[in-house]
């Protein structure tokens, strides 16, 4: 008996923290790519804060969203709406690139400490 | 655009050659027999086609998060299903047929993964592009490098098997399989699933995450330039398990030896 309630507890505290993560409040910015171009191709976001970027991929074909500073790396379906969560990160130029187009898709993050709409 | 298809051939499909050549060569040499290749390869297209054509719905389900925790899931069973399979590492008995098909279960999802992201790039490359050309030569050359690769290091771990260096062997197949499942972490970070502390370190002035060094790095033991807290710990996480279960299967093996051994003085 002890063994289940152990474990219902431990499922209890492990959702509770899943759910405070999932679905806390995150600031939004919003990038789109079309023509194999991202715009903005500058994005300012806040530092040391945590930030969903939700992408518009406007073209027929599929991208992939590639960040070697940032540890991203996500699928870019044809005109769907693709969402990742990047940061805290400390202030400082993150860039980002289209992997299948890396010529074009190119872009920058730039974490501020202050001054950020 | 043909640099770009040999370097995703090479950051999506060398893996597999790699995981192929090591289960060849150490891990599972008698299970990887033709006929078994054959049903993995058969198994694997179906897979990828299958994937390739889901993954636009894959990807919206769980509100958005679909593919990472699929994927994640999958890489799971991939490390346990591989972890579980190495006795024959350290026992040199023949893997049972639970073993064996595990073993085909883990490549076949493995290949899975890593290749029905290379199609949906070729899907897309094909669409655009003018000519197939560049995209033949483009998978000749990628081809080309992972076959080499795979080959160096198939006589590389064949030397270290004849040199009897089986701490090597058991710590390139350790760093392999902790590099994947480590993965986990930054998949489940980029849709919020688990948190993100910030980089514990910074050495991309030694070795660059886009260099070649670091592709290639990345691809034999996950490395990461920029590692967050979790990640770090993850991968020091499945290193404990793995040796923790050699330990064991060392400690088991060597209570059978010595029985045998008595069985033979009597």
């Amino acid at each position: 008996m002890p063994k289940y309630i152990y474990f219902h507890c431990l499922l209890f505290i492990s959702l509770f923290f899943m759910s405070q993560n999932i679905w806390a409040k995150t600031i939004e910015f919003h990038l789109i790519l079309e023509n194999h171009v991202f715009i903005p191709s500058e994005l300012k976001i806040p530092a040391y804060k945590k930030v969903k970027l939700i992408i518009h991929n406007k073209d027929n074909t599929a991208e992939e969203f590639d960040s070697f500073d940032l540890n991203r790396e996500k699928v870019l379906f044809p005109n769907k709406k693709t969402t990742i969560f990047i940061g805290p990160l400390s202030s400082g130029q993150y860039e980002y690139f289209g992997e299948y187009n890396p010529g074009s898709a190119r872009g920058v993050i730039i974490a501020e400490v202050i001054n950020v709409n | 655009m043909l640099i770009n298809i040999v370097i995703l051939f090479i950051k999506d499909l060398l893996p597999i050659f790699i995981l192929l050549c090591l289960l060849k060569t150490c891990v599972a040499p008698n299970t990887l027999s033709s006929k078994n290749l054959y049903i993995t390869l058969v198994l694997s297209l179906i897979g990828i086609i299958t994937t390739f054509h889901l993954l636009p719905s894959m990807s919206e389900l769980f509100g958005g998060v679909g593919i990472e925790v699929i994927q994640s899931i999958e890489l799971l069973i991939i490390y346990l299903c591989l972890l579980f399979s190495s006795s024959y590492m350290v026992t040199q008995d023949k893997l049972t047929i639970i073993q064996s098909n595990l073993v085909i279960i883990s490549t076949v999802l493995f290949t899975v993964i890593n290749a029905s992201q290379f199609i949906v790039f070729i899907d897309s490359y094909v669409v655009n592009s003018d000519s197939i050309k560049n995209i033949i030569v483009g998978l000749a050359i990628g081809f080309g490098i992972c076959l080499s690769f795979s080959s160096l290091l198939y006589f590389l771990v064949h030397w270290l098997i004849k040199n009897k260096s089986r701490f090597i062997i058991y710590l390139i197949w350790a760093l392999f399989l902790s590099g994947h499942i480590s993965q986990v972490i930054n998949l489940l970070q980029q849709v919020n699933i688990t948190q993100s502390s910030g980089a514990l370190w910074d050495t991309s002035n030694i070795v660059k995450d886009s260099s070649e060094y670091g592709h290639l790095l990345n691809t034999l033991f996950g490395y990461e330039a920029s590692p967050s807290y979790e990640f770090v710990m993850l991968y020091a996480l499945s290193l404990l398990l793995f040796f923790g279960y050699f330990i064991l299967l060392s400690k088991r093996q060597y209570t059978v030896d010595s029985s045998k051994e008595k069985w033979h003085v009597l």
